[in-house]
């Protein structure tokens, strides 16, 4: 069933990380944190380009938040914890926040009664734009109540521990900051920081508005563009990814192509995510109608691929989510 | 040229685009209580008792929220709440003025039970109960329970739904949800509530908006020092100090609106048990 379910494979692991694609999460973050800091120190640094690749690049920082939290980047654990200090400083919230609010409640759709913190319909603003921008106002704060009463029952080891410090570090390093150079922090770090926070919230709504979470292969929208996906670390795959949460983000691609393709409803495979966005948000006024499979010839229900029942699949998926986190639960 | 300025003035753009979401969102959901309040008040809301429940234990309906229960091995069970339901059962109300209004089994309602004292009642347990409990807590299944709060034959309630006639209004069947930036049960629908329901209503009416002018009077204080005193000076850094923690504050206290105006009917009831000494408490 592991395999099934994480797609592993015995390839002799390179040295440092677990895979070789690892290192371009590492490329990414190390650029982010250039893109950030050096305006911070270098005058002629201050420029738009640069701010708006910083805030791009804050996104994909997140995105390897999202990664790394399923599965460590590193061989060594204390490697990982460590690098989780990093991410959080990029993002200004603590990296560890993932594992309840997306591992393990997210992950869930709901199936346990637990509600999403992160599910569409907690914005309902008539205008379909408004709730793209304002869905982080929602999402945010019901993550992080929700992580404060999860921590009250969690028996993951350290995860408070862990959690608080990260909290720390990162208000920590961006208050140095500050305090040395405050208007080009404000500028080239704070509103950075915020975007990638904010955007990695806003994924859920993109990835999952009008899409049908009760589904087996219809509850996730993916955005399949290659370039798109090299940049994205595969991010763009979501519907496997649910399905096959413990599955390394390298493998996505074509896990999405041989499973999820011949199973779902195709209008759930955008080619382009800002052609999406401008469709959805922009060009439309009112959020688009569920995307069921309904009447679609090319959605299979039977499940030929040995995949095990959601509660099975979520519970596999939760001890890979807790042994990568470090813990028990 | 040095683009920090113009980028800091995008910064507050950002911040202030927000500030209003976040009180257009509070402001909506005062909205729709005030809209409902006037529904009431426009006539239909009045005493009743129950002179029939077709329910077991002469239920005339019910009030459900299914809860589980964990614990990280400590002594204390922390509940969150599933699901809510609120089911009618069948019978009949008698009326302030005499007139007695027949409810089939089945029909659309709302239950609404006072938060408080439903939240009173998920305190209530025994230390036998706590023990079993406690051991399926620690699972990771979770300890499941069921909170049931009766409205029965003889009870004396609020109720909407009839016309003068004991008729059913017209409208009533239409209980589908409303969108005004936020989803609030249709106005229209059928209500039962153990409480006059009014006063409630109306206070949480009011600390939505204020909540909203709240958000956006703490945006105004911050962003004064931009122009009230010398641009990206010490005031100025104050200010967008300030911008930074009032802009997370805003979306908590946003969150603690959402939170505090929740009907009864769906009201966050979740508590938490606590062992040995028998306390309890419920958030």
């Amino acid at each position: 069933m592991e395999q099934i379910l994480t797609g592993s494979d015995s390839r002799a692991e390179p040295w440092l990380v677990r895979r070789r694609e690892e290192w371009r999460q590492v490329g990414i973050v190390a650029v982010y944190n250039a893109l950030i800091l050096t305006p911070v120190f270098v005058a002629s640094a201050r420029h738009p380009l640069v701010f708006l690749a910083a805030c791009y690049f804050s996104f994909l920082n997140a995105v390897v938040i999202h990664n790394h939290l399923h599965k460590g980047v590193f061989h060594s654990k204390q490697l990982n914890k460590a690098f989780r200090f990093l991410l959080s400083f990029g993002a200004l919230y603590p990296a560890s926040a993932n594992i309840p609010s997306h591992n393990l409640v997210h992950h869930h759709f709901g199936d346990d009664g637990q509600p999403d913190w992160a599910a569409p319909g907690h914005v309902r603003f008539r205008w379909n734009f408004l709730n793209l921008l304002h869905f982080p106002n929602v999402a945010g704060p019901n993550t992080f109540t929700g992580v404060k009463r999860w921590s009250d029952v969690t028996r993951h080891a350290g995860f408070v521990l862990q959690y608080n410090a990260e909290t720390v570090f990162a208000f920590a390093v961006t208050g140095l900051l500050l305090w040395g150079n405050f208007w080009p922090t404000i500028a080239f770090v704070v509103l950075p920081q915020f975007y990638g926070a904010r955007c990695i919230l806003r994924i859920n709504l993109i990835q999952h508005d009008s899409c049908d979470v009760d589904s087996e292969w219809n509850h996730s929208r993916n955005f399949v563009g290659r370039g798109f996906n090299w940049i994205m670390c595969n991010n763009g795959y979501h519907t496997i990814h649910h399905n096959r949460a413990g599955m390394h983000w390298a493998d996505l691609a074509q896990a999405h192509r041989e499973q999820a393709v011949p199973r779902m409803d195709r209008r759930l495979d955008e080619r382009s995510m800002v052609g999406y966005l401008l469709r959805a948000f922009v060009f439309k006024v009112h959020r688009e109608p569920t995307v069921s499979g309904a009447g679609h010839e090319d959605v299979k229900e039977s499940d030929d691929l040995g995949l095990p029942s959601r509660p099975e699949r979520f519970a596999a998926a939760d001890e890979v989510a807790i042994q990568e986190a470090g813990g028990a639960t | 040229m040095d683009w920090t300025t113009p980028l800091a003035w995008m910064g507050l753009g950002f911040f202030w685009v927000h500030t209003l979401l976040m009180a257009a969102h509070a402001g909506a959901q005062g909205a729709a209580l005030g809209r409902r309040l006037r529904v009431w008040a426009s006539g239909g809301l009045r005493r009743a008792r129950v002179v029939e429940g077709a329910g077991v234990g002469r239920q005339l309906a019910v009030h459900r929220v299914e809860q589980t229960g964990r614990s990280k091995g400590d002594p204390k069970i922390h509940f969150h709440d599933r699901a809510y339901h609120s089911e009618l059962e069948g019978g009949a109300l008698e009326l302030e003025d005499g007139v007695v209004a027949k409810l089939p089994a089945g029909g659309p309602v709302e239950v609404w039970i006072d938060p408080t004292s439903q939240r009173a009642r998920a305190d209530v347990f025994g230390e036998s109960e706590f023990e079993s409990a406690h051991a399926l807590a620690r699972k990771a299944r979770g300890f499941s329970r069921v909170l049931e709060h009766p409205v029965c034959d003889g009870d004396e309630v609020w109720f909407y739904g009839v016309g003068e006639d004991g008729a059913p209004l017209m409208t009533v069947s239409t209980a589908s949800a409303t969108y005004v930036g936020v989803l609030v049960p249709s106005p229209w629908t059928p209500v039962i509530a153990t409480f006059d329901p009014r006063p409630w209503l109306r206070g949480r009416m009011w600390v939505a908006r204020l909540a909203a002018l709240g958000i956006v009077t703490s945006a105004v204080v911050v962003t004064a020092p931009m122009f009230l005193w010398e641009p990206f000076g010490l005031e100025a850094k104050l200010g967008a100090l300030g911008a930074v923690i009032v802009f997370n504050l805003q979306q908590l206290a946003l969150k603690m609106v959402r939170d505090y105006t929740r009907e009864p009917s769906q009201c966050h009831v979740r508590g938490c048990w606590r062992g040995a000494a028998g306390e309890s408490t419920a958030s």
